[in-house]
């Protein structure tokens, strides 16, 4: 393990973040799901491949494809998030609903969504293995 | 290797643009209609195939949009000048004759209240101050100069028109050196707002110190002292009424474009103020035998629907309220408990519901200022100069003198008290002891002046309903005392005087008795003259449908079992008076009803029995003008596909989606409750410069200018609202609306109510009334009116789901007459229905409320659509049960039970859809949305510049991340040797 972490370039750490989020918005989708807008699986799975994917690329990154494999799932997902939840989002911008304003869950989950989609591409700028021979 | 990491970086960053691009483009494209709508494109085109002929079968009635602003500009002023009530006028303090400087005082006086706190109604507090004027421009242009320096100080502050009363600044604060120089009058506002979706806190309605502190200061410091009641729901101001160096008082609701400029006008006496309290002015804002049981308490076996509830959900169903006051809204409570302690009858004098008075129940005590009550700058005489009953209509002309020294105008109110007989009594019937009944206002009265106001209204409107015996309306026999008034309590004090009831100041003079020989019910009832005219006034349309009880299964005692709710009763006001909602258990039955288990029935496969997609090529436009029952009608239906039948009811935000089969273009409907139509006016009418100072285009700017619907109640002038329609109409022809949703007609149950703001009044027949008169001058040339929200939204506390518990008299009486005027009277075409349950289920699927009700006994020939719904549990299937279409947003549909195969299967939902269908284009054929389409039209599709914007992003991105994938290979390739020599 110390081996592999060695190895490892400053790209690899900004994923290891991007997946963290990715978690973290996982789980909090999840729970805020659970509200009368309901949970779409479609961004419930493109978070999960991503995140499956995203740690087999960290183990390796292949033909430094990883980012742009990972973050095409991420993107899709944050789409498909937005097409479920613009209903959400539009009645707390309009203040259609007074009484309504975004829940904890929801919260968490918007924030993670930016921040993994920030730290993904960023992290596309540096290298997730270090050069040479060795890796 | 830098070129490598770049080119992947930025390939991974065009990845994910263009992966959320494709999201939004998705969303896009479903929310086609309702993105035209916004931006004021189309997504189709009308082309002529054959001659040219004229097809604007609904044409503008001004000649430019600078007419229509002129015009519409013209009557908001005159609703907000006739709208403003003048409360308390002591000592003449107004109008102000003597120094014109004067210090504007209160958070509200920078920031105030235009409309309501949410959605349509809040543009006046984010729009151009040059449109909504403001309180300083206001009394400028009436001639006053005002402190800069306080009004800069308050500017700074900036405290928004919705922050806490407790928010108002501390007199130590302000600078009060400046008001020397204008302490001719300190101008206090005091404002309270509320919007959709919640209730105002239970104690938001009384003043609190630091209002009370800065009023201290002002009177400390100014010659005279005026305060501006800015709120379109009721303030306790019994500290105002009662304190001497309170000169003034005047009460303006949401204030619009020009309310600030009539309340200058108004304090330079420009203009006379004749505006009528909409609503009582208790002393305690909490006192109204409806708050008792405001809000919601849950089913105590809740968890037992939770267990029940299925797929769609329940909502807040697991909430309920209970309408224990019966009929006893607003003033019918004050006034007929005050009746019955001086008559000493009903232990009405008890101390159950006290709350301003000591030991036992005082009216002086509890209520400042009756509903009606209104003052002027000047004073007239009334006679009553005729008086007849006759078929059944009873018509009172009144002879108006100004016997004062300035104009104004003024309001003839008539009321009417019906006995409260034995029969009443032995079989549940309540009745309130005074009603108003009608009104008319005269024009500007110069001193000396007189006019003669005739008022008639069909003895329908005077009936009450016997939910328990009769079941129907009934006439009792015995006296009636029509009465006039300057407000309910005065038109009350008058029948009491006739009555001859000793301490009581009235004048008998101004009751006329009328004897009722025979009790009659009313349950086939025909009006004499029927249908609505701007001349012969407000007769329903006769329909063949009995008059019966619709709505038991909204009566718990009916529900549960007998005594499970008390409702208030003046036989004993003590014995029947609630605090709180009591405990209710949900029987299974009502489970069932709430979790919509047994409320249908699905039926058998359609097979032959419906025809769809026929190979016809009718136009809609040949059905304009046919009755709803022509034969023809199912010709045009036939042709419907399925996939278009599904679209019509169950797509877009409220809007119409076009159906190129029959060449109907679809529309453009959109909010337009009490702030006005929330469309913008079309590009097309930009010519370079608008009456606004800042604002270049007219499609920059918003239509939504007009008051809040409690300032056009308060006119009393039946004529100006039904021109307030006519111009909301006209409006809707430059902004290319077809259906404006509006007017709002549910009732002010009790101040906390948090739409109070865009309906018209606690009394149902104010809003019965002016609900009519603007819902027929909103329809007047092609427009669609959309009356909301039907029914029983008198709260916003659970509004997604709860149920409302009444008995059907306080139902017929109070809730649902504003919408009876609306539809029996001036038939309105469409009805918005609301978000919360009458009794079990929710209004959009019961079919006593929708057909019933609705369709039968009030004649209703046009198309229900819901608010917004967002719930599951406003299922499809509502569609069998009386819904005719889903509002819907983006992300939102109703496929689960509205697609293809489901209506196939299932004949009664696919003949309900087709009728939804029938009563949606039935509607718009004779509407100005066929404006441009001949009988020869074609409908086209063309591509709105939006979607070229979205295709031709979405293409340069995926060529972008195209592109990067090879430059990554290519970097990759080209960088592997150096690996190489790296190792």
């Amino acid at each position: 393990m110390k081996n592999l972490f060695n190895k490892k370039g400053v790209g690899f750490y900004l994923q290891l973040g991007t997946i963290l989020f990715a978690i973290v918005g996982l789980i909090s989708y999840l729970v805020a799901g659970q509200d009368s807008y309901g949970l779409d699986v479609g961004v419930v799975v493109l978070l999960a491949l991503g995140i499956v994917v995203g740690l087999v690329f960290c183990i390796k990154d292949w033909f430094t494809a990883g980012p742009i494999i990972v973050m095409a799932f991420f993107g899709g997902a944050v789409g498909l998030f937005l097409v479920s939840r613009f209903m959400y989002y539009s009645y707390l911008y309009f203040g259609v609903d007074a009484s309504s304003t975004i829940s904890g869950a929801m919260l968490a989950t918007t924030v993670s969504f930016v921040l993994m989609l920030v730290l993904g591409i960023v992290s596309a700028f540096f290298a997730w293995d270090k050069g040479g021979k060795k890796s | 290797m830098v070129t490598k990491w770049l080119v992947r970086g930025f390939t991974t960053f065009f990845t994910v643009l263009f992966t959320v691009m494709l999201g939004l483009t998705t969303l896009a494209n479903v929310s086609e209609s309702d993105i035209n709508q916004m931006l004021g494109t189309t997504s189709t085109k009308i082309v002529e195939t054959g001659e040219v002929v004229d097809t604007e079968y609904f044409k503008k009635k001004t000649n430019s949009i600078e007419e229509l602003m002129q015009n519409k500009l013209k009557i908001i002023e005159q609703i907000t000048d006739e709208g403003t009530v003048l409360l308390k006028n002591e000592n003449d303090t107004l109008p102000l004759k003597g120094g014109k400087n004067v210090t504007l005082f209160g958070k509200a006086s920078y920031n105030s209240v235009y409309g309501g706190k949410s959605g349509n109604a809040a543009i006046g507090n984010s729009g151009n101050v040059n449109i909504n004027f403001t309180f300083k421009r206001g009394l400028e242009d009436a001639g006053f100069s005002v402190n800069a320096d306080m009004w800069n100080y308050y500017a700074g502050k900036n405290l928004a028109y919705t922050s806490a009363p407790t928010e108002e600044v501390a007199p130590s604060e302000l600078p009060m050196d400046s008001v020397s120089a204008y302490k001719d009058a300190g101008v206090v506002v005091f404002s309270r707002v509320t919007g959709e979706g919640s209730d105002a806190a239970s104690d938001y309605y009384e003043l609190v110190s630091a209002e009370l502190n800065l009023l201290k200061a002002v009177e400390d410091v100014c010659d005279k002292v005026i305060v501006i009641i800015n709120s379109p729901s009721p303030i306790a101001i019994h500290a105002l009424k009662t304190d001497a160096k309170v000169g003034a008082i005047l009460q303006i609701g949401g204030l619009g474009a020009r309310g600030a400029e009539s309340i200058g006008n108004i304090l330079a006496g420009k203009v006379n103020p004749s505006g009528k309290l909409v609503d009582t002015y208790a002393a305690d804002s909490r006192s109204s035998a409806a708050y008792q049981s405001a809000g919601t308490a849950e089913y105590s076996n809740s968890s037992e629907l939770d267990a029940a509830a299925t797929d769609i959900g329940i909502g807040s169903g697991k909430q309920y309220t209970i309408y224990n006051e019966g009929i006893y809204v607003g003033y019918k409570y004050y006034e007929t408990r005050y009746e019955d302690c001086m008559l000493n009858q009903g232990n009405a004098a008890s101390a159950a519901g006290t709350f301003m008075s000591e030991g036992f129940w005082d009216y002086d005590e509890e209520v400042d200022y009756s509903f009606g009550y209104g003052g002027s700058y000047t004073t007239f005489d009334k006679e009553i100069t005729a008086f007849e009953v006759e078929d059944n209509v009873v018509k009172i002309s009144v002879k108006v003198t100004n016997t004062g020294s300035v104009a104004g105008k003024e309001v003839v109110q008539l009321y009417v008290q019906s006995p409260y007989t034995a029969y009443d009594k032995t079989n549940g019937v309540e009745k309130s002891a005074i009603q108003l009944v009608n009104f008319g206002k005269t024009d500007i009265l110069a001193p000396d002046a007189s006019e003669t106001v005739t008022i008639k209204m069909d003895l329908y409107n005077i009936a009450s309903y016997d939910y328990k015996n009769k079941k129907t309306w009934i006439l009792d026999d015995g006296n009636y005392y029509f009465a006039i008034g300057n407000g309910a309590h005065d038109a009350l004090n008058n029948v009491l005087a006739k009555k001859e009831v000793s301490a009581v100041k009235g004048n008998a003079e101004l009751v006329k008795e009328w004897k009722n020989r025979t009790f009659e019910t009313y349950d086939e009832y025909k009006f004499s003259e029927a249908g609505f005219t701007t001349e012969n006034g407000l007769f329903h349309n006769n329909t063949e449908t009995k008059y019966t009880n619709r709505l038991d299964s909204a009566d718990l005692n009916s529900l549960i079992g007998a005594n499970t709710v008390k409702y208030l009763s003046r036989q004993d006001w003590s014995g029947t008076w609630t605090t709180g909602l009591q405990g209710i258990t949900a029987t299974p039955a009502m489970i069932d009803r709430i979790t919509l288990k047994s409320t249908y029935t699905p039926g058998k496969a359609v097979g032959d029995k419906y025809k769809y997609g026929a190979d016809t090529a009718y136009n809609i436009l040949l059905a304009k003008g046919l009755d709803y029952d022509d034969p023809f009608w199912a010709e045009i239906l036939n042709q419907l596909l399925i996939e278009e039948m599904i679209v019509t009811v169950g797509k877009n935000f409220g809007a119409i989606e076009s159906i190129r089969s029959l060449s109907f273009n679809g529309t453009v409907d959109n909010d337009g409750v009490g702030s006005g139509p929330a469309t913008s006016y079309l590009s097309t009418y930009n010519n370079g410069s608008t009456p606004f100072e800042g604002v270049t285009n007219y499609s920059d700017l918003d239509p939504r200018m007009y008051p809040s619907e409690t300032v056009d109640a308060a006119t009393f002038n039946q004529k100006l609202i039904y021109e307030l329609g006519e111009i909301q109409s006209e409006d809707c022809f430059y902004n290319g609306m077809t259906t404006l949703w509006g007017p709002g007609l549910n009732i002010h149950r009790h101040p906390y109510s948090g739409r109070n703001f865009e309906y018209f009044s606690e009394d149902s027949m104010l809003t019965y009334i002016l609900g009519a008169q603007v819902t027929a001058g909103l329809q007047s040339n092609g427009v669609i009116a959309s009356p909301k929200h039907f029914a029983f939204n008198d709260q916003e506390t659970g509004r997604y789901g709860f149920a409302a518990y009444t008995n059907e008299q306080a139902g017929r009486e109070n809730s649902l007459r504003g919408f009876e005027g609306a539809v029996a009277v001036a038939k309105a075409k469409n009805i918005m229905t609301a978000l919360n349950r009458i009794g079990c289920d929710w209004v959009g699927a019961s079919t006593a409320l929708q057909n019933e009700i609705l369709r039968d006994e009030w004649g209703f020939d046009g198309y229900t659509i819901t608010d917004n719904a967002t719930q599951a549990y406003m299922a499809g299937r509502c569609i069998a049960l009386g819904t005719d279409k889903f509002m819907l947003l983006p992300g939102n549909d109703r496929s689960k039970e509205l697609n293809k195969d489901a209506l196939l299967a299932d004949d009664t939902l696919f003949g309900a859809v087709r009728e939804a269908c029938h009563r949606i284009l039935y509607v718009y054929v004779n509407s100005k949305a066929m404006n441009g389409v001949s009988s020869t039209s074609m409908i086209v599709e063309v591509t709105p510049w939006w979607k070229t914007v979205i295709a031709n992003i979405d293409v340069i991105l995926g060529c972008l991340v195209a592109l990067g994938v090879v430059g990554c290979v290519a970097t990759y390739k080209k960088e592997e040797p150096s690996k190489e020599v790296e190792s």
